[in-house]
């Protein structure tokens, strides 16, 4: 199910193309091994293109090719590995990516509001987390760390 | 001590909302027990062999009466009537129920305590000197730099699914008795060749399945660069730390798997772009306001009465044997640090009534300025008594049972709950600690042999630190038997190092005749005033060996 960052519901269609499929027209989400071996047809088509990467991706590789990409989509696998918490910040305040970053995959309603804080967009997430998202999103308020969507400390904060 | 404002009141409110809702989704079926298990033990909740066990963070070991006696009311109201202290200086909950667990942390958020990030593979709670603030040779108190760790590090946006647990200790002396090289990250406050006062910084210290000493990774950090600097640390390790293997996952094996060199350019380039990116600099007024919290209590000018206790320690031998023991030296000049012992005969190490906390309550109002401290040991202590009042509060504690005038000696064992708690042990611990104390009470013969410690787990897990402690014993289970290995001469101080293996596992009924063979090769192989550490580095295991194996 997909959902903003928020909590409201998302209607989109892109398409998850598989490494060996043609070309389709539309909107379609590629991996880097994908990309990197057909970038020209990529770009050369019409249609969104979307990244999907996972959380032992070198994405500071890819740090010249990000423009081209509308969205990003960081794969859970597993709720438990946090890599992508530490590459949606490297995106976001290192490689200046301004397009959209989705979390996609098994993702508890809990991880939201860090996932948000480090600046995810939009989540794709199984629809019995999905239901909790707003009031995951909402119960904590107090943020005493940077990050991509706050400059300033908590020490920097207080008077 | 640290007092919240409204942003620090705040967070532990919500965090109170947010458990009851999480825990509310676990009993309606709405989370599996893997997703909550990730999510309560976030909130240092385990469930163990009997019941679950709750972790309340007691940050850097600091802890007031008025907290002291909450606790001792969750206790009577809660649980069965008393708490378990720590090596990581928190306090547990032996048998708390799962659905009322929202309630205790109602009540601890009250008293500005909570247990986030007590468990689970996030950055846990910060630990530091137990005597910080009263140590003569302090170069700075670290306490206030443990709060801004402690502050930065809950609910880490980017840092709180890490691939293993993270800890980290502070200290500012010479003397180490937080453990800091056994630590993810330790951190030792020190003056550089021009008087600045920053951080050594060590990395990759830990115990468990794998022991390692932490490794130095830099020399002299500015203290206005901690946070970057620990932002990059735990950058490289949350991107590159092992994720397949929970044995493999602590920082330790990604520094020896890269070597210290490498691991150190990594973060240096990381820090270098966070140091561009972020501002991550304290204000010098917020730096004001949390030290301007641990400000020195009024110390009496005049305090001393020498004379007077020269003759109470001259007429009263066990009033001098605990004043030996149990007390320690002060910055302020008519002043005490006193330890309470919770190693009395007999007695689970570490474990305290509810009785007895209030009544320690009343004790630390009367006679240390209301506050108090847990320790690494698994003791607390009452850090500003005057001399002149000490004879009082050792007659109060006495009539308490804690004040056994044996720390620092071979019965002030530091010990796990074992296999009568914890569903991961092997072996039972308490059991063997209890029959230690009771074989080896003589006080006369524990003060001969002068400073040992006793460090005994009950799986190799090692909550007990039993690879760093003199004397380790490791429970381990032989086909539904439970043996246990012995190390010696392992050190969780300024001196750490790994305790080398004696031999073969004993049988749970030889273990004490063989702590006994040991101390007896101890004394036949002692120089003069020679300790038991430095006997057994002297000498190597061998004629330890050799006694134990004879038959």
């Amino acid at each position: 199910m997909l959902i903003d960052n928020k909590g409201e519901n998302l209607a989109e269609k892109w398409l998850s193309l598989d490494d060996e499929q043609p070309l389709p027209e539309g909107d379609i989400t590629v991996s880097i091994a994908r990309w990197l071996e057909d970038k020209e047809a990529l770009l050369s088509r019409k249609g969104k293109l979307a990244l999907r990467i996972l959380g032992d991706t070198e994405i500071e590789a890819l740090k010249d090719d990000l423009n081209h990409f509308q969205l990003i989509i960081l794969e859970f696998p597993k709720f438990t590995d946090g890599r992508n918490f530490s590459l949606a910040r490297i995106l976001r305040k290192r490689l200046g990516f301004s397009g959209e970053l989705r979390a996609s995959g098994d993702i508890l309603a809990d991880q939201l509001l860090y996932l948000k804080r480090v600046g995810i967009d939009s989540f794709d997430l199984d629809e019995e987390q999905a239901k909790f998202a707003k009031q995951s999103l909402n119960e904590l308020t107090v943020r005493y760390q940077t990050s991509a969507d706050i400059d300033t400390t908590i020490f920097q904060r207080r008077g | 001590m640290y007092q919240y404002d409204q942003y620090d009141q705040t967070l532990v409110e919500e965090r109170v909302q947010q458990y009851r809702s999480q825990t509310k989704r676990y009993l309606d079926g709405d989370l599996t027990d893997e997703q909550f298990r990730s999510l309560r033990l976030m909130n240092g909740l385990y469930i163990q062999t009997h019941a679950p066990l709750l972790r309340v963070s007691v940050p850097y070991g600091l802890i007031s009466t008025r907290q002291l006696r909450k606790l001792a009311s969750i206790a009577r109201d809660y649980d069965k009537g008393y708490v378990h202290f720590t090596t990581r200086q928190n306090v547990q909950f032996n048998w708390p129920e799962l659905e009322k667990v929202p309630d205790i942390l109602a009540e601890l958020a009250s008293v500005q305590m909570q247990s986030i990030q007590s468990s689970g593979n996030c950055i846990r709670n910060v630990t530091s000197d137990h005597f910080a603030g009263i140590c003569p040779d302090e170069v700075e108190d670290p306490r206030p730099w443990c709060e801004i760790i402690r502050q930065w590090s809950t609910f880490h946006p980017e840092f709180t699914w890490l691939p293993r647990k993270f800890k980290i200790a502070v200290t500012a002396t010479q003397k180490d008795r937080a453990a800091t090289q056994l630590h993810d990250i330790g951190l030792h406050l020190v003056k550089n060749g021009q008087g600045d006062v920053g951080f050594e910084v060590l990395v990759g210290g830990g115990l468990g399945r794998t022991p390692v000493i932490g490794k130095l990774i830099r020399p002299f950090l500015e203290k206005e660069e901690l946070l970057a600097y620990l932002e990059a640390i735990l950058r490289v390790y949350n991107r590159f730390g092992r994720r397949d293997n929970k044995y493999k996952a602590r920082i330790k094996i990604l520094v020896n798997a890269l070597g210290v060199d490498t691991f150190r350019e990594m973060v240096e380039t990381e820090w270098a772009l966070i140091r561009q990116e972020e501002q991550l600099e304290i204000p010098q007024h917020e730096i004001d306001r949390i030290q301007a919290c641990f400000a020195p209590p009024a110390y009496k000018a005049d305090s001393g009465n020498s004379a007077e206790l020269e003759t109470q320690l001259a007429e009263n031998r066990a009033f001098s044997n605990w004043f030996k023991q149990n007390t320690s030296e002060h910055k302020v000049a008519g002043y005490k640090a006193v330890i309470l012992s919770l190693k009395a005969r007999g007695c689970p190490p570490g474990d305290v009534t509810e009785k007895q906390l209030d009544a320690i309550a009343d004790l630390a109002d009367r006679y240390s300025f209301g506050l108090l401290r847990s320790l690494h040991s698994q003791n607390l202590a009452f850090t500003d008594v005057q001399e002149s009042e000490l004879f009082g509060l050792w007659q109060e504690l006495e009539a308490l049972n804690l004040a056994t005038a044996n720390i620092g000696t071979l019965t002030d064992i530091i010990c796990c709950p074992g296999l009568d708690f914890c569903s991961l042990a092997n072996a039972s611990s308490i059991p063997i600690a209890k029959e230690i104390s009771e074989r080896f009470d003589d006080i006369d013969y524990l003060y001969d042999l002068g400073e040992i410690n006793i460090k005994l787990s009950g799986c190799m897990n090692g909550c007990a630190h039993q690879s760093v402690g003199h004397i380790g014993i490791l429970g381990v289970d032989k086909k539904g038997v439970e043996w246990y290995q012995i190390t010696l001469g392992g050190s969780s101080e300024e001196d750490a190092a790994l305790g080398a293996r004696l031999g073969p596992a004993v049988s749970k009924a030889d273990i004490t005749d063989a702590i006994g063979k040991i101390l007896d090769t101890y004394i036949d192989l002692r120089l003069e005033q020679e300790p038991f550490l430095q006997t057994v580095r002297r000498t190597g295991v061998q004629p330890f060996k050799e006694k134990v194996y004879a038959d």
